[in-house]
């Protein structure tokens, strides 16, 4: 019995340990996730003609709100806004960023303000956050008018009476274009206030001049960046939330939030407005500024169309017959009783590189080449530029291959790569490593009941599909040829992608299905896709001509070529039959071929990861010209922004700007076990990778060295191996190219520093968001990520080109400690062992070293230029002194000077007075100072 | 009886008989036209001279009455720029050197060429006068002026007053300093440090007609100064000791140096031609302003520090 009692007991302590476990497991899971947290009560509460507040229809909520970051922010970086307990949407559209939005009832407004939020002092050189200085992108949100003399915001319990006016807030004098519009009986202008104090009103009709508009600000969303407040739909549960993309002073002007300039994300859910139509809530018994008394009638339809609680039920969708309710509208967040509900955030954003050139940096290090490194170097120039042990460098983004050229022409210091140069260098130069990056295929696309999808899964021969201009996206494209003729018309309704991506939406008629954005120019970040792709069985099978199990083939362009060899995927050659040219104007006007329009390949990474971040697609097949000039220059122009809920675009883009921009990025299949030719509806046997960090460190192990050119690529091989398996075929390893010959002294110690830091465990090896630290998307250099043998690379190349030693260092060379290379106060720096065999053959032909070449004119905004003071270029000494000295200027106009330009003046007349006379007077001349010679030397003479 | 009169008998000449071309009075020999090249020249370089020297400084004259009367009313009604972004050449601050007799000079934003023509120049990049942090204003030594020259006549200590629309500063010379001298450290929380810049002159008897170098001089504002307001980004079009040669200016050289050969010529035709005492009183105010004309368009492309 008493074992019974016990064991009972015991049982029963187990079970609520166990619970409690579970619950605080639970508990903590989401708890470190988001940067903020805060709430607010959100109230609403009518005040009757009696004067009282009315407790039955007085509502409030608890609504808490949680945002993913707020500090370190770069610009158009996208943060999650979340909320709970918040009143449900109704009215909800489909896109919360877009204009008509802002008509929903009980949204949940998020605005990015500049200002500290504050009934105090402001700090100097802040502003002081109000409506007026919240960001909202067209011109009806921020002027309501309306035909009658009580729209709700005139009653709004907490406005003052200067606010209840039947105008508020229009410019004085109206311009003179708003005589030409209709007036309406009640106006209220929001006006915005620049950072440079200039004021927007807004108004009408900014493009006719009713009252100005800012130069960011546009009415259609293909001009600039798309808006970014968002009227966010919350769900019948109360919960919510937005993606929110942060804006610095280089996206918008006039909002100018900076590391400097401090701004706040406002979030402000919508209750209602709390009416009091008599004034009762007025401190001074007046009811409008200025006009006639509103009759008691008119008092008690305002107070009826105040309270109004909303026409849609909760998470009805939008019906453009049924009008919402003006009362509880996003619209009107700026209304006092709506605007004290609401949550500031203050934002914290990370000094940008624009903060180097103010501090006096000075010539900086200028280093070409690879965009998978551009997050790194916005976040390590400013972390440079400040420290007084470091130096200030620019990160000049080019093609790999052409930054590798200038540096071995001498017009570069370094250069970042991730392939090996195609010819070898003409001196040495040692391909440090710095990091792991990765590319990654970002995607926007909608599922079937138009939501946005999470995850995607692609094999190579998918990406190869995209990438050789296989789908004909037309049906006169396919049947106008053979190659293509059993192709589906674009990915979204093929076969294969529907087996391994099921649920999505599919549309024929869907160009940028068919393509996958890439970067017009040759780059290391497309030849590791290709590389990837080549290497796939399954991939290279269907490339040299098979056919894929449900038929598809390749384009013959492409037919059995290396992919690593093809330079521009814009191989295609068929242009559209005459009927098209005649249908698309622009076309017509320039005809090319039509599937290198689908392709259309980007300039730079930045037009990338826009497109893919709003959603736009880049096939260059629309035609808008203006009507009033139909014959005139007829472009071709994108398609531009999709509408939510009918997405569909992917792109190349890096790891690390897919997550500064918070892209969705699609898993890559790294081995299958399916057979050939048959055809499949699921993606069982094959293995799919997301590129995390775990991804990239269990990539760090198939990353081989090549014994000639000393470079790090990942071996696709080993994908097939068991082990390779849960690797990210992403992987891209990024060098520094150096010079081990012919640098300066001081680029040499400053791009020893920038490996040193790179490989510091406690600065550049160290994951973070700050200045200074590595950002998300790369793998540190540490022997903990598998990199250890990168690593001890890295540091002997350091002891070579701080020596200069004219050679690049082997593979197998001793490791050096970090202590011993990286000190850069001591004299004597240890120089790498040469291995006999790997000495390239170039140092024995090595040239006169060029010199780099000289920076552009230094500029005077610091005098106090830190130009080291070379040290005799010696093996044994590598000392960079502390103290900068003064560099000063020259000029050779000035050391020649008025003195030269005088005695040049002087002996030109004189000349010219000589060359005046005659021959005869010459003559007679001479022989007047002889006679005078003479008579004077007669005239000595006793 | 004789029908045929007689005629006279041709005389002939005793002597040598000169059958050499007549002379023609019109015809220059090719030397006098070299010699008056050369005299033309002298005669150029020396007006450039004068200008460089004297009326430069009077067109920088014109120049700082007319925008020391629009500051004024500017830092009167507080309107005057405190922070970037400024329009170049705007007026931003009234500056004055006592050592060097420098009295109510005014700085102007900028320093390209054009805008050290008028005065001292702020350079973008830097925080404006009296703000914490550095500010850095060039200015000229000799020519347009010179307000500049002297820089390195001054000791520690002197006093360097600056007037913006955010109050009066007075700055102490800390050091001058020149290329190869250390660079002071970085000025502490919450003080201002101010830099001019301007060349030096060269050794020698005649070196201020030869400034070739730069010069530096370090002021520093221990207290009273202001929170830094926005700053710009640095010019890199701004070329200090370096000459410009940019394709504008020298386009309208070319276009003033035409103005004045057709003024010359003009003058020298009606020279021949009319009145003498007409043509020279029409004629030389146009041949002389060709001349200024074509002389400052010359100065445009000097340094901007010189």
């Amino acid at each position: 019995m008493r074992t019974r009692r016990w064991s009972r007991v015991l049982l029963a302590t187990a079970v609520v340990t166990g619970t409690l476990g579970v619950v605080q497991l639970a508990g903590s899971a989401g708890a470190d996730d988001w940067a903020f947290s805060g709430s607010v009560v959100a109230k609403r509460a009518h005040i009757g003609e009696d004067g009282s507040a009315s407790k039955d229809d007085a509502t409030q909520t608890r609504v808490d709100v949680k945002v993913s970051a707020v500090e370190n922010l770069r610009g158009r970086q996208s943060v999650r806004v979340a909320w709970s307990g918040a009143h449900p949407t109704g009215g909800v559209v489909l896109d919360p960023t877009s204009a008509e939005a802002k008509d929903q009832e009980y949204p949940v407004v998020v605005l990015q303000c500049r200002g500290v939020d504050t009934t105090g002092a402001v700090p100097r050189g802040q502003s002081r956050l109000g409506p007026e200085t919240c960001w909202t992108q067209s011109a009806p949100e921020r002027y309501f008018a309306s035909s009658s003399q009580t729209p709700p915001w005139r009653v709004d319990a907490y406005a003052s009476a200067a606010d209840r006016a039947p105008s508020v807030g229009a410019p004085d004098p109206l311009p003179e274009a708003c005589s030409r519009l209709s007036k309406p009986i009640t106006a209220r202008w929001l006006p915005l206030l620049a950072i440079d104090g200039e004021t927007y009103y807004g108004g009408p009709d900014p493009g006719v001049g009713c009252a100005s508009t800012a130069p960011e600000a546009s009415d259609t969303t293909d001009v600039g960046l798309p808006s970014n407040t968002v009227y966010g739909a919350t769900a019948k549960d109360g919960t919510g939330q937005a993606e929110f993309a942060v804006w610095t002073r280089s996206e918008n002007a006039t909002l100018g939030c900076s590391a400097s300039v401090r701004c706040a994300l406002v979030v402000v859910p919508i209750a209602g407005l709390s009416c009091d139509a008599w004034g009762n809530n007025l401190r001074a018994p007046q009811l409008q500024a200025n006009g006639t008394p509103l009759t008691s009638t008119q008092k008690s339809n305002a107070d009826a169309t105040c309270r109004r609680t909303g026409a849609y039920a909760p998470g009805e969708t939008r019906d453009s017959t049924k009008s919402s309710d003006q009362a509880v509208r996003g619209a009107y967040w700026w209304s006092a009783s709506n605007w004290r509900n609401r949550v500031t955030v203050p934002l914290s954003f990370a000094p940008t590189g624009d903060a180097c050139s103010a501090t006096g940096a000075g010539d900086a290090v200028e280093i070409g080449g690879s965009v998978v490194l551009n997050e790194l170097t916005a976040s390590w120039r400013p972390a440079f530029c400040a420290d007084d042990s470091l130096f200030a460098f620019s990160h000049v983004q080019q093609a790999d291959f052409f930054a590798l050229d200038q540096v071995d022409s001498g017009t570069l210091p370094a250069a970042f790569a991730s392939t090996a140069r195609g010819t070898e260098f003409s001196r040495p130069v040692v391909p440090a490593p710095v990091t792991v990056g990765g590319f990654a295929i970002a995607f926007a696309i909608d599922d079937a009941s138009k939501n946005r999808q999470e995850t995607l899964k692609l094999n190579a021969r998918l990406v190869a599909k995209l990438v050789t201009q296989s789908y004909p996206v037309t049906t006169w494209l396919r049947s106008g040829r053979d190659d293509l003729a059993d192709n589906p018309l674009n990915m979204s309704v093929d076969p294969e992608f529907r087996a391994l991506n099921p649920g999505l939406k599919s549309d024929t008629d869907l160009s940028s299905a068919g393509a996958l954005q890439l970067l017009s120019e040759r780059a290391d970040l497309t030849a590791a896709l290709t590389a990837w792709i080549d290497a796939d069985p399954e991939a290279r099978a269907w490339l040299d001509g098979s056919a894929d199990p449900w038929g598809m083939r390749v384009n013959d362009q492409y037919k059995a070529k290396r992919l690593s060899s093809i330079d521009g995927f814009l191989l295609d050659t068929f242009e559209a039959p005459d009927w098209y040219k005649t249908a698309n104007k622009c076309y017509g006007n320039s005809p090319s071929p039509y599937l290198n329009l689908v392709a259309n390949p980007q300039a730079n990474l930045s037009a990338i990861t826009i497109n893919l971040q709003y959603a736009s697609s880049a096939v260059l097949t629309a035609c808008n010209f203006l009507t009033e000039d139909p014959i005139g220059s007829l472009p071709l122009r994108k398609e531009g922004r999709q509408a939510i809920g009918n997405r569909f675009v992917l792109g190349l883009v890096t790891l690390s700007s897919a997550q500064r921009y918070n892209l969705r990025t699609a898993d890559l299949q790294t081995a299958s076990t399916v057979p050939d030719g048959a055809t499949f509806t699921d993606a069982s046997g094959r293995t799919f990778v997301h590129g995390d960090t775990a991804a990239l460190k269990a990539a760090a192990a198939g990353l081989k060295a090549d014994p000639e050119t000393k470079v790090w690529s990942f071996d696709y091989s080993t994908l097939q191996t068991d082990d390779g398996k849960q690797a990210y075929p992403g992987a891209l390893p990024v060098y520094l190219a150096a010079p081990t010959t012919g640098l300066t002294d001081a680029n040499a110690q400053d791009l020893a520093k920038l490996l040193c830091y790179a490989v510091d465990p406690e600065r550049g090896a160290k994951q973070g968001t700050a200045n200074g630290t590595l950002p998300a998307g790369y793998l540190a250099l540490t022997d903990s990520n598998g990199l250890g043998a990168q690593r001890a690379y890295t540091l002997n190349a350091v002891s070579a080109i701080r020596n200069q030693t004219k050679s690049v260092p082997a593979l197998d060379a001793k490791t050096l400690s970090y202590d011993s290379v990286c000190s850069f106060r001591t004299a004597a720096t240890p120089t790498p062992t040469t291995g006999a065999p790997s000495d390239p053959p170039a140092t024995a032909k090595v040239p006169d070293a060029p010199t780099a070449a000289p920076a552009p004119v230094a500029p005077l905004a610091a005098p106090d230029v830190p130009v080291k003071k070379a040290a005799p270029v010696d093996v044994a000494t590598a000392v960079s002194e502390e103290v900068t000295l003064t560099s000063g200027q020259h000029s050779r106009l000035g050391s020649i000077g008025a003195p030269l330009l005088l005695v040049l003046a002087l002996a030109a007349g004189l000349a010219g007075s000589v060359l005046r006379l005659s021959p005869e007077q010459l003559d007679t001349f001479s022989r007047r100072v002889r006679s005078g010679a003479r008579s004077i030397t007669r005239g000595r003479r006793p | 009886m004789t029908l045929l009169e007689e005629r006279a008998r041709t005389q002939l000449h005793d002597g040598v008989v000169d059958a050499s071309p007549p002379p023609s009075s019109t015809a220059v020999p090719s030397r006098v036209t070299v010699a008056t090249v050369l005299q033309a020249l002298a005669l150029l370089i020396v007006w450039l001279l004068l200008y460089l020297t004297v009326l430069s400084s009077f067109q920088h004259g014109h120049a700082q009455r007319s925008l020391y009367a629009e500051l004024r009313t500017e830092l009167a009604l507080g309107e005057a720029p405190s922070g970037a972004p400024i329009v170049p050449g705007t007026p931003l601050a009234v500056l004055s050197i006592p050592a060097l007799d420098l009295g109510d000079e005014v700085v102007v934003e900028g320093s390209r060429n054009e805008q050290l023509r008028v005065g001292p120049g702020h350079v973008t990049g830097t925080v404006l006068p009296g703000q914490i942090g550095v500010s850095v204003l060039a200015g000229r030594s000799t020519t347009f002026g010179g307000p500049f020259g002297g820089l390195d006549e001054l000791r520690a200590g002197d006093p360097i007053v600056v007037t913006t629309v955010q109050g009066t500063f007075r700055y102490d010379v800390v050091a001058v300093r020149v290329k190869g001298d250390p660079v002071p450290a970085p000025p502490k929380e919450g003080q201002g440090r101010l830099t001019l810049v301007s060349s030096l002159p060269g050794p020698g008897p005649l070196g201020a007609l030869r400034p070739a170098n730069t010069v530096y001089v370090d002021a520093a504002l221990e207290s009273g100064a202001v929170a830094a307001g926005p700053v710009g980004q640095t010019d890199l079009e701004a070329t200090y000791m370096s000459g410009r040669l940019d394709v504008p200016t020298l386009a309208q050289l070319a276009l003033a140096l035409q103005l004045l050969l057709l003024a010359v010529a003009g003058f020298a035709w009606g020279w021949h031609r009319g009145n003498r005492r007409v043509v020279w009183a029409a004629g030389i105010p146009v041949v002389v302003a060709a001349l200024w004309l074509a002389t400052s368009l010359s100065a445009h492309l000097i340094p901007g520090l010189i």
